[in-house]
């Protein structure tokens, strides 16, 4: 692969998860262009024979491989110095996670490869040079988290391919190094996730893409010329087929794979699955010849695995396979398979070549890899030092360690060499795979496999199982050293245990490997994510529960404080054990976290107060954080001028731009403080409105600066063309929210049949405005704000009592985790996150925060207050300054900045400003208002009265407006609200809801509060109030007073009428009275038979009135919950009888509150002389019981509001 | 004052249009044509309790320019720079005009008739259902005031109406004095209308 100088490199980042595959592919192109050729010596130099020293120094977790030092996690690989997790290769040194390749040096977490030097997480590949998380390659240099590949410098999550330096997710090559996600290729390396789940995909970009123009690469690597390259290291030409994959998915020979799955020969995979030839795996599942796997579920999750190998994968991999890349391949394998190149892959397969992975192990292959386990390098100097591995000549490093030739410290090792396979490896291998190692892959492959297409047909049959042997050794093998390693992992069960006992006793491993049916089988990877999500959520919960539950800490610190100090210990718990803290990332922040806030925020937007005042808060969100961002951005910039030193290389638009991130009040802590306080109306909507409001423009900003310090100048057009933006940004946004919010309220208009799911299409409709306005660059807050806000009073008039209520607890749940989980992460990407810590920078932005934030309010303040009805006091002015914290929001855009000398500066300083204003102005600001004694907010719900005088007044000011002529603010909102009432009602509310005003529906609200109230609290007489409807009731309308006499029939019919009209629940909400609730449809009702009878009842006198006493001092004891409603009525009117006509007042109190509704008083209002509440004795026992057992129903009821 | 009266009213309504206007012509105006409470505002301006120089109760059957500026600075917002007292005074002010529009027979007290009447009049645009609910949104506001004015009330004592101070207890959340105000462009409307 190295010596591939010239070769095209053919990195398909087909499938990238990024967002700039371009570059990446672009880079690693370059790179491999300038690097190969000088590299190969280098490499191969180390490679060769004089290197068998395989002088390997290994400080950490895994090392595997000749002349190679790692000194971290893993190292599989030859002359390589790995100082991180996993390093597979040849004279490479790494120094992270993994490791695979010769000549490399790897610094971090994966490096396959040879010769290169990877600092990272994976390196697989030779002479490479990988500094981050995996590496496979050759002579190349990276420095993140993938790297394989020859020669190449990839920097960043996936390298695959020859000669080519990659640095992002994805990367499939020949001769490469693929260190992330998917890699599949010859002589490649694939190292990550998805080969197994997106086989479709990604082999059709295999095929597509990459074959084609890769089968010369490969062939040129693989054929005699390169021998060389990478091969040099495997086999003797260099069939090596010297790939390297490093993570998930590796199908392919002569790859290496470091991940997941990894199927091929001569590969090295150190991750999930490896199957393959000569092939070094450092991750998962591992099955191949000269292959090295380190990873975690070999044993696990064969069963799973091994049928997506061979029912689900297989077809549309082997498909791709055969038919796309063998023809294309033939030629390249087949120059390797040819007889110069016997070594290759095919090589090993094929009789003539059994050296492949087996060359390793035959003599001719004593150089490479293959040295290291051929008889001249039997030192085979691999050292695996973790789970599992499984391979010949191969080295693994992770958790699955199977293979020969190999030396593993850790948890498992099974070696051939020395144990099973013996001095004589060859045996080994080949009591594994059998000295005729053709046969077994030719078994499976046909005749034929000097081609490539053996190799893949190899694999596709390997996942196949049943038709190859070999896999299925392999696959024994690993199910042995499975079910020995992995204690409980012993589930390989069905597929892999059914295959490999055909095969008998895998070559010399001692082990059974048919394994009982798992009694207990270990599936963690498996629900890895999800898990890790909800113990996130929980301990996030969890402390917020905690700080409620102590006493007086809220009352001191506020919670968004201490949730960053748990943030803060976790994040260094993390640290301390090793582990990498996961980030506040922009993604999880704005996709995720932010919207249930603002939804909810929004939805709950108090409307009037934040119309009244819109005009000063768009002043305050536009101008004053234009005038924060400019003049931040000014002052850093002069400062930073003045200081010189390490401050002198930020430019004037930098200045800006970090101006326009931090200068933004953030909602998300401005609400979590501002909860906690108590202010007043007014001051809480205009900073709270401010925040909202001013994302459109820190959005604007952001990207124009982003933008511009791109590109480095500005222009007058710029300029205007930001201000335009900002227009379409803001407007856009709101409009975008209203559309999806009308589109809400139509659709809940429908919904009365199926109340479940009504909730969900607030949710749903918001969240798309918002994901909506995002796909455009649009404000997102203001479009799920604008959508919240327009849906709202439609969506409420449709929807069921119980489905609003859902909505609120949602809303307020999800609110109340993600500001939860946003301070924590806070905390916790603090530790984790890199800082450059400068004073004067730091200090200076916390300084000029403040400044900055006091004079806009305060200039702000001064002009606005000229048009403002209701001025800003200078106290409303400092809290509205002082409020203005900073958060999540700020850190997110910080986050996102792309890669600069000074985004850990700016980053930093942005944290310390969020800290500072969160704690020291989040903690302070409580005293303060209390010391200013500034006004709070009102505790009491809003009254009858106060709405009904709202109204009123609204009414009045709208009619003087109009006798003035003035067409002011009332007038056009009368307007706006007519034209509501009377066409957009219409449409979005069904049913009579549509028409009803507001003061009456705010009557109904009130009222089945009150009902609900009541009902709670069992009775009537824990409320408050002692006042009923007698005591207003006009005394003129109660002079006379009789006592009805009622007959038996009468009885009859009046108890008929009550059991009727106790089934309407809704009716008797209706009416509002605190005492009678209960009883009132009884009274309303029970007055019509009354009022026939009242002739005969005119002549009642005082004895009937003192046996009906006797009745119900009697029942009051039956029914407990009569008598508290019921006994203070019944009193009174007896009463009345024994005292004096005057307290007629009294007559009236049954039956005005009580009515079932309004239209009772009308009847009481007709006939003033009716005597409500008399009853004959036999009738108050009667419907004493009745009146239980309805009331009992009418509890339930009650209880249960159900869909209006 | 003059200015006022013609930047603001002369070319726009007959009101002040016409020298002394009469309840028929404030019944032209179109602007209050959907005005619930039409015939309360225009009777507020009839009201000799709304002059400044309240010479007793009673209505007029029509106003001068004075008397209709004495009302509309009813309106007038309040400066910034006020003591509490006269912020209270404003707030009294105010409410009184309120008060005056509800309690129609000048007796002191809002019955709840004549509360009944304010909520059927605000819900008059509102069809047979507003009329309906009106009754019981009024006996509920009666109950509350009752509630809150009186504490405990014993079952044979009858609440006569809500007198102003009880008014003025009810709306003490309110800020009647920040919300009951019309700005009148930008014209410095306290200077005009002493």
């Amino acid at each position: 692969m190295k010596g591939g100088i010239g070769r095209a490199v053919h990195v398909e980042t087909a499938v990238r998860t990024d967002i700039q595959p371009p570059d990446d592919c672009t880079h690693c192109i370059e790179e491999f262009i300038l690097q190969p050729p000088p590299q190969p010596p280098a490499t191969s130099s180390l490679d060769t024979p004089p290197q068998p020293p395989a002088t390997s120094s290994a400080s950490s977790h895994l090392l595997i491989g000749h002349t190679s030092s790692a000194s971290s996690h893993l190292l599989i690989g030859h002359t390589s110095s790995a100082s991180s997790h996993l390093l597979i290769g040849h004279t490479s040194s790494a120094s992270s996670h993994l490791l695979i390749g010769h000549t490399s040096s790897a610094s971090s977490h994966l490096l396959i490869g040879h010769t290169s030097s990877p600092s990272s997480h994976l390196l697989i590949g030779h002479t490479s040079s990988a500094s981050s998380h995996l590496l496979i390659g050759h002579t190349s240099s990276p420095s993140s988290h993938l790297l394989i590949g020859h020669t190449s410098s990839a920097s960043s999550h996936l390298l695959i391919g020859h000669t080519s330096s990659a640095s992002w997710h994805l990367l499939i090559g020949d001769t490469s190094s693929a260190s992330s996600h998917l890699l599949i290729g010859h002589t490649s390396s694939a190292s990550s996730h998805l080969l197994s789940l997106q086989p479709p995909p990604h082999w059709t970009h295999l095929l597509s893409l990459q074959p084609p123009p890769q089968p010369p690469a490969t062939s040129s690597l693989d054929t005699p010329p390169q021998p060389p390259a990478t091969s040099s290291l495997d086999t003797p030409p260099q069939p090596p087929a010297t790939s390297s994959a490093s993570s998930h998915l590796l199908i392919g020979y002569i790859s290496s794979a470091s991940s997941h799955l990894l199927i091929g020969h001569t590969s090295s995979a150190s991750s999930h699955l490896l199957i393959g030839h000569t092939s070094s795996a450092s991750s998962h599942l591992l099955i191949g010849h000269t292959s090295s796997a380190s990873s975690h579920l070999l044993s696990l999750q064969p069963p799973p695995h091994w049928t997506h190998l061979l029912s689900l994968q297989p077809p549309p991999h082997w498909t791709h396979l055969l038919s796309l890349q063998p023809p294309p391949q033939p030629p390249a394998t087949s120059s390797l398979d040819t007889s110069p190149q016997p070594p290759a892959t095919s090589s090993l397969d094929t009789p003539p070549q059994p050296p492949a992975t087996s060359s390793l192990d035959t003599p001719p292959q004593p150089p490479a890899t293959s040295s290291l386990d051929t008889p001249p390098q039997p030192p085979a100097t691999s050292s695996a030092s973790s789970h599992l591995l499984i391979g010949h000549t191969s080295s693994a490093s992770s958790h699955l360690l199977i293979g020969y030739t190999s030396s593993a410290s850790s948890h498992l090792l099974i070696r051939h060499t020395s144990s099973l396979d013996t001095p004589p490896q060859p045996p080994a291998t080949s009591s594994l795979d059998t000295p005729p190692q053709p046969p077994a892959t030719s078994s499976l492959d046909t005749p034929p496999k000097p081609e490539v297409s053996p190799v893949t047909s190899s694999c596709s049959s390997s996942s196949g199982m049943a038709p190859s042997p070999r896999l299925s050794h392999v696959s024994v093998v690993m199910v042995v050293l499975m079910v020995l390693l992995v204690v409980a992992s012993a589930s390989h069960g069905a597929a892999a245990g059914g295959e490999a006992s055909p095969h008998g006793a895998a070559g010399g491993t001692n082990v059974t490997h048919k394994k009982a049916f798992p009694v207990l089988s270990l599936k963690y990877d498996h629900v890895k994510t999800p898990f890790e999500i909800s113990l996130w959520i929980l301990l996030a919960l969890l402390m917020k529960l905690g700080f409620h539950v102590i006493p007086r800490v809220s009352q001191v610190v506020p919670e968004s404080c201490l949730l960053i100090v748990v943030g803060l210990l976790v994040g260094g718990f993390i640290k301390a054990i090793g582990e990498k803290a996961p980030a506040l990332d922009d993604t999880l922040f704005f996709l995720y976290l932010l919207p249930p806030i603002i939804l909810d925020a929004g939805y709950f937007l108090p409307i009037r107060p934040f119309t009244e005042n819109v005009g000063t808060i768009l002043v305050f969100a536009v101008v004053g954080t234009l005038w924060n961002a400019f003049f931040m951005g000014g002052a850093m910039y002069a400062v930073c001028r003045l200081e010189g030193g390490p401050l002198a290389g930020v430019d004037l638009l930098s200045c800006l731009l970090f101006g326009s991130i931090v200068s933004a009040v953030d909602p998300v802590a401005v609400l979590a403080v501002f909860e906690e306080i108590h202010i007043n109306e007014l001051l809480h909507i205009l900073v709270f409105g401010e925040s909202l409001l001013n994302d459109a423009v820190t959005v604007v900003l952001y990207h124009l600066f982003k933008e511009f310090s791109h590109v480095g100048t500005v222009t007058v057009v710029d300029a205007l063309l930001g201000v335009v933006c900002f227009f379409v940004v803001s407007l856009g946004g709101v409009m975008v929210g209203a559309i999806y919010g009308i589109l809400g309220a139509f659709t809940s208009r429908f919904t009365s049949h199926t109340r479940v799911i009504e909730p969900l299409f607030v949710f749903l409709y918001s969240y798309m405005a918002y994901l909506s306005a995002e796909v455009f660059h649009l404000s997102g807050i203001m479009s799920l704000i604008a959508c919240g806000v327009t849906m709202r009073p439609y969506v409420e008039a449709n929807v069921s009592h119980k489905s609003y209520t859902t909505i609120k607890y949602f809303l307020k749940m999800w609110s109340s985790v993600s500001e939860t989980l946003i301070f924590i992460f806070l905390g916790v990407s603090t530790v984790a996150g890199p800082h450059a810590w400068n004073w004067t920078f730091v200090v200076v932005t916390v300084l000029l925060c403040l400044v900055s934030r006091v004079m806009g309010v305060v200039g702000l303040t001064f002009i606005i207050n000229k048009f403002r009805i209701v001025k800003l006091t200078k106290k409303d002015q400092f809290i509205v300054a002082y409020g203005g914290l900073r958060g999540a929001i700020a850190y997110s855009l910080g986050f996102l900045l792309p890669d600069h000398q000074m985004k850990t500066l700016f980053l930093t300083a942005i944290i310390t400003v969020v800290f500072f204003t969160v704690f020291v102005q989040g903690m302070t600001i409580r005293p303060l208002v209390e010391l200013l004694a500034v006004k709070k907010k009102k505790e009491s719900k809003r009254s009858i009265n106060e709405e009904i005088h709202t109204q009123f007044l609204d009414h009045l000011l709208t009619g003087i407006e109009g006798v003035c002529g003035h067409y002011g603010h009332h007038h056009w909102k009368d307007k706006l609200n007519r034209f509501n009432k009377e066409y957009v009602k219409r449409w979005l509310i069904a049913g009579e809801r549509s028409t009803e005003p507001q003061l009456i529906s705010f009557y109904n609200k009130m009222e089945m509060k009150q009902a609900m109230m009541m009902v709670e609290s069992g009775s009537s007489a824990k409320l408050p109030g002692l006042i009923s409807m007698q005591n207003i009731q006009p005394k003129a309308e109660s002079r006379e007073r009789t006592i009805p006499k009622i007959s038996k029939g009468r009885e009859e019919e009046i108890r008929k009428i009550l059991r009727a009209n106790l089934q309407k629940t809704r009716q008797r909400l209706r009416s509002y009275s605190r005492h009678d609730l209960m009883v009132d449809p009884l009274r309303g009702h029970e007055r019509e038979p009354q009022r026939d009878a009242l002739p005969e009842a005119a002549g009642g006198d005082g004895e009937e009135g003192t046996s009906l006493w006797e009745q119900r001092v009697k029942y009051r004891g039956m029914s407990h919950y009569l008598t508290v409603p019921a006994n203070r009525q019944e009193a009174s009117p007896v009463r009345r009888d024994y005292t004096s006509t005057e307290s007629s007042g009294v007559r009236a109190r049954n039956v005005g509150p009580t009515s079932s509704s309004s239209d009772a008083i009308s009847v009481l209002d007709e006939s003033p002389p009716l005597r409500p509440s008399r009853r004959s004795g036999t009738q108050a026992t009667d419907s004493g019981e009745e009146e239980t057992r309805d009331q009992r129903t009418q509890s339930r009821r009650l209880s249960d509001p159900g869909p209006k | 004052m003059s200015t006022f009266a013609v930047q603001h009213n002369h070319s726009l309504n007959p009101v002040v249009s016409v020298s002394c206007p009469r309840r028929e012509d404030f019944n032209t105006i179109p602007d209050l044509a959907c005005n619930p409470i039409r015939s309360q505002i225009i009777e507020a301006f009839f009201d000799r309790r709304n002059f400044r120089q309240s010479d007793g109760a009673g209505t007029v059957r029509e106003i001068g320019f004075g008397e209709f500026l004495a009302v509309m600075s009813h309106f007038r917002p309040p400066s910034i720079h006020l003591k509490e007292e006269q912020r209270e005074a404003i707030r009294m002010e105010k409410l009184r005009f309120l008060f005056n529009m509800h309690d129609t027979d000048n007796d002191g007290t809002i019955t709840l008739e004549e509360y009944r009447h304010v909520v059927e009049e605000l819900l008059s645009r509102s069809g047979a259902l507003g009329k309906e609910t009106a009754k019981g949104i009024a006996d509920a506001a009666m109950l509350e005031v009752a509630s809150i004015s009186m504490g405990h009330m014993e079952p044979d004592e009858f609440y006569e109406g809500i007198t102003f101070e009880h008014f003025n207890k009810l709306l003490k959340e309110f800020e009647i004095e920040s919300r009951m105000n019309i700005r009148f462009m930008n014209m410095d409307t306290p200077t005009l209308c002493k």
